[in-house]
């Protein structure tokens, strides 16, 4: 038997190996990254929200501060939401500002706000505004973030 | 010259059962990930829970069981997060955010199985 013809061989076979395990690789690979899709539905979230927290504050369609006075950080417990680290809701009325939830999401949402981040898009908090005219003078205005829920 | 062709056969059938391994290998591997079933999950479970946010008191949602999405095998409601199971995968659920409570009842016989999702 001719030993260097069959070491020969065997380093073909284990050449051709590691080039189909290398295609498979790529193949499955692609597969998987295609299939894997996050659907976003933070800004939608963040309109339901909005619209929780003007139903909260506007009654007969003005707003009533007083409901809200020793609960400014947390208002939306007195219409019977739970807090959670999730969600932030800020409302300003008459130099009046209501929040409820963690304001570090601010923070967040304008970091993603400066420059391309096309890497972590999916983590993109997702953020609502309005503005309402109300019966009683000012306009109220309300904002609402919701982080990536992972 | 006989041997030579059925060496060289060998050697093409051992190749082929080698490629065949790998690829079955990385095949199952990546079937977890690889398919619609989870992208399906996570619509149902994000329509679910954009439903549940915007629900008022007594209204009451309809998911059938079998579904374009897949067959449901259950819906959950468990820790504020609305879980959907379909044809044995795993949920990893969203979060739900209402001051209501939020049941689940199944309906039905069979295919005509629904869930009634109760917001009260």
């Amino acid at each position: 038997m001719n030993k260097q013809a069959v070491l020969g061989e065997g380093m073909l076979m284990i050449y051709r190996l590691i080039l189909v395990a290398f295609i498979a690789l790529i193949v499955l690979g692609l597969a998987a990254v295609f299939y894997d899709y996050d659907i976003n539905v933070r800004n939608v979230e963040a309109s339901i929200f909005t619209k929780k927290a003007v139903d909260c504050l506007v009654e007969e369609g003005k707003v009533n501060l007083s409901r809200f006075d020793e609960q400014e950080d947390s208002f939306m417990e007195v219409c019977g939401y739970s807090s959670s680290d999730r969600i932030y809701i800020e409302a300003r009325f008459d130099e009046k500002v209501l929040r409820q939830g963690d304001a570090g999401l601010v923070w967040i949402k304008e970091l993603f706000d400066i420059g391309n981040h096309d890497e972590i898009r999916k983590y993109k908090p997702g953020y609502f505004r309005t503005r309402l005219p109300v019966r009683n003078a000012d306009e109220l205005n309300i904002f609402v973030i919701v982080k990536n829920e992972a | 010259m006989e041997k030579r062709g059925m060496s060289l056969m060998w050697e093409i059938l051992i190749h082929l059962i080698l490629i065949v391994l790998i690829f079955g290998l990385f095949f199952f591997a990546s079937v977890g990930s690889v398919g619609s079933g989870q992208v399906k999950r996570q619509v149902l479970e994000k329509q679910l829970a954009l439903m549940i946010d915007s629900a008022e008191h007594g209204m009451v949602f309809v998911v059938n069981r079998v579904n374009r999405n897949g067959e449901i095998r259950d819906i959950a409601i468990k820790d504020s997060e609305v879980h959907v199971y379909i044809e044995g995968k795993p949920s990893e659920g969203y979060p739900i955010y209402t001051k209501h409570d939020v049941y689940v009842e199944q309906e039905g016989e069979g295919l005509r199985d629904k869930f009634l999702i109760k917001v009260e």
